[in-house]
């Protein structure tokens, strides 16, 4: 606490007292249907989150969350029985922490838009596999996990959203972040500045996979049941990348905002029974978030393009 | 002593042979220029030197270490710097922060505070009050001198400078020559310039190796130098073709 103290300003705590506050109290304020929408919004804080540290900060766009997100639901679906979920978080994001330093190694040559449809392969690839290892090795598609009820997913969720903001936000402001943020400007540079580009990489998509299964593992103990087609669900590698590109590449804040924003209105038209005007809408954003962006234009004020900057800037007279 | 050496290297791309056996030393503390018409391998050389391409033969040996075959950063780290010919800038970060990662990723400053250092960087080189500025805002001239900034905030042994002075005004090369100089008294760091015109390097450098379709075709003072008949006529062409 004397740490945080330390390192984070006096609005920012308060900022981030306030989000524990009001998330906390959902459940007994808002029923049951107002924390189940809250355990999407906080899925999607988190999964945001960890996607600007290898997207937004080291510029490789991921469009495969969902990999690390199913991941984390298997290994919490078969390691919760054993571990308890509150062992199985940390051994699930300890895996796709694994995961993605073995897969970052191919992945991480690959350089701009290729990389982003090889990371939709990737989602795809790793849900081909765990289809074909439970066929054919357990003899069932789907598995039952172990619930745990509503307030503890919740709270789970809510650390879970705290860790990986404090995290990004850490990263941002370290020296590895400034590595990070190089990377993205011309890797070719940063390497020759000294940046040690491919561990930075490796380390930064690791991150990234921690936060996303933490995430998953967490999921897997609301859902009941899993099989592949709900563990890696293409959207959830799509909303991540929309979210993260509509509130800006880098900019931490504006993703959770557009998280915040973009799950109520999705939860507004599924209640409406009409979901597709909301996909419409989403298409409508992401190209106009991706064409003012290349005029330095602002959408919203909070949405606003993020100027990249790591050092508090010199005091012009001295 | 000898803080330098290229021995016998070879770079093959694919059927153009880009470097043919090239021998290179140069001395601590001294000024090294390397000269040659475009497409002669130069850059190619620097690109061997700081781990980007491994060679298809020879070694570089510097501070008395092997270091070819390691990686580019671990190169900076040891001491070497460089600068490129098509400046690289982090476009979207402060230029302050440019100069950041130079000073934190570096060859190590020691006891030196990275941010004081970043500062006398750019006070050196004439950037402070540029400091809060996107990089992609520089102009051109500003560019070139933040190119050797960056460099120079990487806390080199040795830079490499990749033709810093092309495109600058008579009055621009003789600040720049000046400030070259002075980074090499100053902060006693070595320096080898690229220049594809013979002149560049004429006030500069101490000793000069003339490159050719890959092969060295001249070593020695500038003054020298500029005087061998093969180096006219790699400049030049042939006196037959010359003629013709
Ligand atoms: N990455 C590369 N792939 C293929 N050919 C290259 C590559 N880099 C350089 N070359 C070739 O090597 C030769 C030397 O290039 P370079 O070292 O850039 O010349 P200089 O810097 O002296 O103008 C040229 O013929 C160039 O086309
Ligand atoms: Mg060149």
């Amino acid at each position: 606490m004397k740490v945080l103290m330390a390192l984070l300003s006096s609005k920012q705590i308060a900022a981030l007292t306030l989000f524990i506050v009001v998330t906390a109290s959902v459940p007994v304020f808002g029923g049951t249907y107002a924390a189940s929408i809250l355990i999407i919004v906080l899925s999607f804080i988190a999964l945001v989150s960890a996607w600007q540290i290898i997207s937004g900060y080291a510029g490789y766009i991921l469009l495969g969350s969902a990999a690390f997100y199913g991941l984390g639901m298997y290994m919490s679906a078969l390691l919760t029985p054993i571990l308890t979920l509150y062992g199985a978080i940390p051994a699930s994001a300890a895996v796709c922490f694994a995961a993605a330093l073995g897969l970052g190694v191919p992945f991480l040559r690959i350089k701009g838009p290729y990389f982003i449809i090889a990371t939709l392969a990737l989602g795809e690839l790793i849900r081909n596999i765990v289809t074909f290892t439970e066929t054919n090795y357990f003899r069932t598609l789907g598995r039952i996990t172990i619930m745990y009820d509503l307030t503890t997913i919740l709270y789970l969720l809510i650390i879970n959203a705290v860790a990986v903001i404090l995290a990004v936000y850490f990263i941002k402001n370290s020296k590895f972040g400034l590595g990070l943020m190089s990377i993205k400007n011309d890797e070719i540079a940063a390497e020759s500045c000294g940046i040690p580009t491919t561990k930075y990489k490796l380390l930064a998509f690791g991150i990234t996979a921690v936060f996303m299964g933490s995430t998953g593992a967490i999921m897997a103990s609301r859902a009941g049941y899993i099989d592949p087609d709900i563990a890696f669900p293409a959207y959830i590698s799509i909303y991540t990348l929309v979210m993260g590109i509509i509130g800006g590449l880098g900019n931490l804040i504006g993703g959770i905002v557009s998280a915040i924003i973009l799950t109520l209105l999705f939860e507004i038209f599924l209640s409406m029974g009409n979901p597709y005007p909301f996909g419409i809408l989403l298409g409508i954003l992401l190209i106009l978030s991706v064409l003012l962006r290349g005029k330095r234009v602002t959408l919203l004020r909070i949405f606003r393009m993020q100027k990249i900057t790591v050092q508090k800037p010199l005091s012009p007279a001295k | 002593m000898t803080i330098l050496r290229l021995n016998k290297i070879d770079k093959r791309f694919g059927g153009i042979k880009a470097l043919k056996s090239v021998d290179f030393e140069v001395e601590e503390a001294s000024i090294a220029g390397i000269v040659g018409p475009n497409g002669a391998g130069k850059t190619t050389l620097f690109n061997i030197v700081t781990g980007y391409y491994k060679p298809d033969g020879g070694y570089v040996i510097f501070d008395n270490k092997n270091i070819t075959g390691l990686k580019p950063h671990q190169i900076c780290k040891m001491g070497i710097a460089r600068t490129y010919q098509i400046v690289r800038p982090f476009k979207d970060m402060r230029v302050f922060d440019n100069i950041m990662v130079g000073a934190k990723f570096g060859r190590p400053l020691d006891k030196r505070n990275p941010e004081k250092w970043a500062r006398e960087v750019l006070e050196f080189t004439g950037l402070i009050n540029r400091a809060n500025e996107f990089a992609r805002n520089l102009t051109f001239t500003e560019l070139r001198r933040f190119e050797v900034a960056r460099a120079l905030a990487c806390n080199p042994k040795i830079l490499l400078l990749d033709e810093v002075l092309a495109g600058l005004n008579p009055a621009e090369v003789t600040v720049a020559c000046e400030m070259i100089k002075k980074i090499n008294k100053e902060f006693n760091i070595t320096i080898v310039i690229i220049e594809h015109v013979l002149k560049g390097v004429w006030a500069l450098a101490e000793k000069v190796m003339v490159l050719h379709h890959g092969e060295k075709i001249g070593e020695g003072k500038p003054e020298e130098v500029f005087k061998m008949k093969q180096v006219e006529e790699a400049y030049l062409g042939t006196r037959w073709e010359a003629v013709a």
